[in-house]
């Protein structure tokens, strides 16, 4: 079962908020396993 | 019902002994496919290690079942001029566990290199100052090495993947107890639904595939990988659940789910509903017990990546209770493993291949 730290969940949170006001908000919910890409790769926010 | 039998369960002591890192799963798939291979048609490995059987080839209609063959690891990060190495997470792995354990560093060109996490002396620790709790940035391993040249001798270099010794026991004949039955178990599981379905010689109406996806402690990414490659119509995943009846765990918050009452059955966004009522409908017909619990955003589990891909596939989630996740002291009730075997594999000869899982046809 995965584990992800709280302050990696918070971060996503975060990024999700800004993502949804900012830009491509479907993106992310579609994707939604991929959230973790967005942590640890935050240079696919450019996709 | 006990459906595991002595030579399965040798099989399952042989895979959780067998190291299969986050990334590096390559010879606990193999031990798996051997397993696995009287049992299925066909067998297939993609580029990064997920691998699956296929019972009953060529069908229009697939179905997965599948659990996870990678165990939470650590990677070399840094070795100091003493020869002392400090670790990365190599996936969810825990800091609070390692002092005190022993350890195999695995070698590029094969084989491991024994060492242990070593810890400071009760009399020698200042229990005022803040560095005395185990922390990723203060567990470093010791190899017996003078220096750091001395490690490199050894062929130990940064990138070189750890793994905790512990091997598998069984506790008062009721519980399996090991290093990384998350989820090697899952694994185990499925294999033994092949089993099952070859023995009594069950016709399926669809292929069935068979997986064991690599990385999903890292982000369930076998899984994503491999769910686009086989595209199946339904997909059965199988990963652990935290008992959350031992001490020092809030109920309130992680659910009421015991070790021997039963596989867990998830309520999520992502578990298609009418794919759960058929896994409770299985469940109640054939008096097998079963728990439930509720999960929001994200199970956790490869669930997630199978019901988000390809446009959406109806998935399930089917858990076993586990003590101590992520401890070398993982805790399974054997009643548990078995009641999950029969469920899936229960729960197979109920899908027919005309299954409707839109939510709605008509206004
Ligand atoms: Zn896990």
């Amino acid at each position: 079962m995965l584990y992800v730290r709280a302050t990696e969940v918070q971060f996503f949170f975060f990024l999700c908020l800004a993502n949804s006001f900012q830009q491509d908000f479907t993106f992310h919910v579609r994707r939604l396993p991929s959230q973790y890409r967005t942590v640890a790769r935050p240079a696919l926010r450019q996709e | 019902m006990h459906v595991i039998t002595p030579e399965s369960e040798k099989f399952l002591q042989q895979y959780l002994n067998n190291a299969s890192p986050t990334g590096f799963e390559a010879s606990g798939q193999q031990l798996w496919l051997k397993y696995l291979q009287p049992y299925i048609d066909e067998w297939k490995l993609d580029t990064y290690g997920t691998a699956y059987g296929i019972i009953n080839p060529g069908k229009d209609f697939k179905v997965v079942i599948e659990g996870h063959a990678d165990e939470i690891s650590w990677f070399v990060n840094y070795i100091t001029d003493d020869g002392f190495i400090h670790v990365i997470r190599n996936g969810g792995s825990d800091h609070m566990i390692a002092p005190s354990m022993r350890v195999h560093v695995h070698l590029r060109k094969g084989g491991t290199v024994e060492g242990v996490f070593g810890w400071p002396a009760i009399h020698t620790r200042n229990e005022k100052e803040s560095n005395n709790m185990p922390a990723l940035d203060n567990i470093t391993i010791d190899l017996g090495a003078k220096d750091r040249e001395e490690v490199l001798k050894m062929g130990v270099h940064v990138g070189c993947v750890v793994t905790f010794q512990d091997t598998f026991t069984v506790v008062n004949n009721r519980y399996y107890c090991g290093r990384a039955l998350d989820n090697r178990i899952g694994g185990f599981c499925v294999a033994e639904v092949a089993r099952l379905l070859k023995e009594n010689k069950d016709e399926l109406p669809f292929t069935l595939y068979v997986v064991n996806s690599v990385q999903e402690e890292v982000g369930l990414r076998g899984a994503e990988m491999v769910a686009e490659t086989i595209k199946p119509n339904v997909a059965i995943v199988t990963d652990v659940t935290h008992d959350t009846h031992t001490p020092m765990i809030n109920m309130k918050k992680h659910g009421d789910v015991r070790a021997g009452n039963g596989p867990s059955v998830t309520y999520a966004p992502a578990v298609h509903n009418k794919l759960l009522d058929l896994i409770i409908e299985t469940a109640e017909e054939k008096s097998i017990p079963f728990q439930r619990e509720a999960a929001s955003r994200y199970t956790g589990t490869d669930t997630d990546a199978f019901a988000y891909s390809g446009g959406g596939i109806p998935s399930a989630l089917i858990s076993l209770p586990l003590r101590y996740m992520h401890t070398t002291v993982e805790m399974a009730h054997k009643d548990d493993v078995n009641n999950l075997i029969r469920l899936i594999y229960e729960l197979l000869k109920k899908i027919n291949t005309s299954h409707d899982f839109r939510y709605f046809n008509k206004l």
